[in-house]
């Protein structure tokens, strides 16, 4: 979900509101944190399932089921190419940070 | 004794009177003659009207157009600079200018484009902190060691071959500098708005893409519908401030 907010309006110069704003896309979004991939195929690229089901890399990676104890389903919130290109992002809720880091 | 010659009775001389001039003709018509002869001995025809070759190059020299480029240059992470933003301005414009002598610093600001363009190492040098934000838009407000930002020249180079050269090169690299084309080279991008609720990793392209190829994003008005851009930057509040994507426009 994406909200379009003018900036030429006088209403986003006044404090209240853009304190609103911000207090809204910080409660939607929580606290976000990425890992990096590399070396993975282009997002783009379809990989076949067990069933003959064919589905892009995003998607698929998008679906992997969280563990038990994550604020999620899904394992990553986001899986997008970085705005360099040069890697893949993959986004999570910093709270469960211990499971990602774990050897 | 040469008699002197006067307005009232000037000495007409014609060139071919010139005993020298027609003997020197003599002799060229002598000399192609035999030219001739040696030719028709061998065989060869002999053009009655020879052609000459036009050894006369062009002399329309070549004319350099210059590009108008709007860029923006972006400081490294993590890479310290004591150096104040006005001399780096200096050292960065005066390594641009030192490329190409028709290089032109303009004023950043589409709506003021009549203020006169910085064009020698002089007027670079005797820029002040004041007309210096005539030419350079930093990113923030209070930005002191910093020379990220927007700037606007015109050359007879592309931004390439600017980036290419080794003094800016070097400048880049040895200040952290990176180097980036603005998607817009007739007008400044200016932020028009922004999208709450968005990532800030999230891929830009994609959300771009999606609001230029949309049936809504019509113009019948213009000639061509205006560049967008979308960059991530701070919402700033009063006492807090929240990563965020904004769009921006020519």
């Amino acid at each position: 979900m994406l909200l379009y907010i003018p900036l030429n309006d006088n209403i986003t110069y006044e404090p209240g509101y853009r304190q609103k704003v911000i207090f809204n896309h910080d409660n939607y979004l929580g606290n976000e944190a990425a890992l990096c991939i590399q070396g993975l195929a282009d997002l783009n690229t379809n990989a076949v399932l067990k069933n003959s089901t064919q589905v892009s890399l995003q998607l698929l990676l998008r679906s992997l089921p969280a563990p038990k104890g994550m604020q999620t389903s899904q394992l990553f919130r986001l899986v997008e190419q970085s705005n360099s290109g040069n890697v893949i992002l993959a986004t999570y809720y910093e709270e469960d940070q211990e499971i990602y880091i774990q050897p | 004794m040469t008699p002197l010659t006067t307005a009232s009775n000037p000495v007409k001389l014609k060139w071919t009177a010139d005993a020298s001039v027609a003997k020197l003709s003599e002799t060229i018509l002598k000399d192609l003659q035999v030219d001739a002869d040696k030719m028709q001995e061998e065989g060869e025809d002999i053009d009655d009207n020879p052609k000459y070759q036009n050894n006369i190059q062009d002399p329309s020299p070549e004319v350099k157009v210059n590009q108008l480029i709007r860029f923006n240059l972006i400081h490294h992470r993590n890479s310290d600079s004591s150096i104040p933003t006005l001399k780096l301005f200096k050292s960065f414009t005066s390594a641009l200018r030192s490329l190409d002598q028709f290089l032109l610093i303009l004023p950043v600001n589409s709506t003021k484009q009549n203020l006169p363009a910085l064009s020698n190492v002089t007027q670079i040098n005797s820029t002040d902190q004041n007309r210096m934000l005539t030419y350079f838009k930093p990113y923030f407000n209070k930005q002191q060691y910093s020379l990220s930002g927007y700037f606007h020249v015109s050359s007879s180079l592309s931004l390439q071959e600017l980036m290419a050269s080794s003094s800016v090169y070097e400048w880049l690299e040895i200040k952290r500098y990176a180097i980036k084309q603005s998607p817009s080279n007739s007008e400044e991008m200016v932020q028009i708005g922004a999208l709450c609720f968005s990532s800030e990793y999230i891929y830009r392209e994609d959300p771009k893409m999606a609001i230029t190829k949309h049936p809504s994003w019509s113009f019948p008005t213009l000639l061509e519908p205006p560049i967008i851009h979308l960059t991530k930057g701070d919402f700033q509040g009063l006492e807090n401030s929240t990563k965020m994507i904004f769009v921006c426009s020519e």
